[in-house]
């Protein structure tokens, strides 16, 4: 065999061994498909380096904040199941806007709370990493789209949105 | 046999063809390089690497280098979406609107 493809060979061969080394050392984030799956805050842990009893704090403000959030969503999904029964009903318009007003106002109720608990977590992690948390988290709450289709089916999302913190 | 009357004007036509090449004046010369160039390849492959080490050596840094940089940006690339995905996770679990309106 000719010299020059024994040397391309193993020019390949050392360059895949460095492109494979190089893959996994900058490859350190935490993995989406570990054992955790089920831990929302695994992120916030992770990225703002949270541990002790700050860490306690933020888990316990989220746990809390849980049964809150499961409430916001009931009362968003009704309120949404009775405009679209009245709109599917042709009810009288006088109804239907006083329960799209309804709507409305537990739509405002729900972003002010969920942006008074990322504030809350905001300060309880402090500083310039609380800063930073409230400059990643609250865009994604506020740019989202409220008045999206709602899904009206609670029985199927109290189990995945409302997860359980990790240790549980 | 039977042949065609084509055949007989091509072999008219071949007939009267001659060659007449050129000389190359380069040509033992070559002949005469490419013999010397076999008579100096090493025997063995580490022979060879040494003879073109230069070479190779600019070769397979340059490989290394580019490879090492696409393993690293692949993995850039795949971290930051493996973040995105906890994230959005995280916003989901606090937004009620998000749970609402999630897809199932």
């Amino acid at each position: 065999m000719n010299y020059r493809w024994i040397t391309a060979g193993a020019i390949i061969a050392l360059a895949l061994l460095a492109g494979g080394a190089s893959y996994l050392c900058f490859h350190h984030t935490m993995s989406v498909s570990t054992g955790q799956n089920h831990d929302s805050l695994m992120w916030v842990r992770h990225e703002f380096k949270l541990s002790g009893e700050k860490l306690a704090q933020v888990e316990a403000l989220h746990e809390a904040y849980e049964s809150v959030c499961a409430e916001h969503c009931i009362a968003i999904a009704e309120s949404r199941a009775e405009l679209k029964r009245l709109q599917d009903a042709k009810a009288a318009p006088a109804d239907i806007e006083t329960a799209a007003a309804k709507a409305k106002a537990v739509d405002a109720r729900c972003i002010a709370s969920t942006e008074a608990h990322i504030k809350e977590v905001a300060t309880l992690i402090g500083g310039e990493e609380g800063r930073r948390y409230l400059s990643i988290v609250l865009p994604r709450v506020l740019m989202f789209d409220h008045s999206g289709p709602a899904s009206l089916d609670l029985h199927s999302t109290t189990t995945s949105a409302h997860d359980i913190p990790a240790g549980k | 046999m039977k042949t065609h009357p084509q055949d007989d004007a091509l072999h008219q036509l071949l007939r009267h063809w001659t060659v007449e090449p050129q000389a190359n004046p380069g040509f033992r010369a070559a002949v005469w390089a490419r013999i010397d160039s076999a008579r100096r390849m090493p025997a063995t492959w580490s022979g060879w690497l040494r003879l073109n080490l230069v070479r190779v050596s600019y070769c397979a840094a340059a490989s290394i280098v580019f490879a090492g940089t696409g393993g690293g940006l692949l993995a850039a690339s795949q971290a930051n979406r493996e973040r995105e995905q906890l994230i959005q996770r995280y916003v989901v679990s606090i937004d009620p609107h998000q749970q609402v309106n999630a897809p199932r």
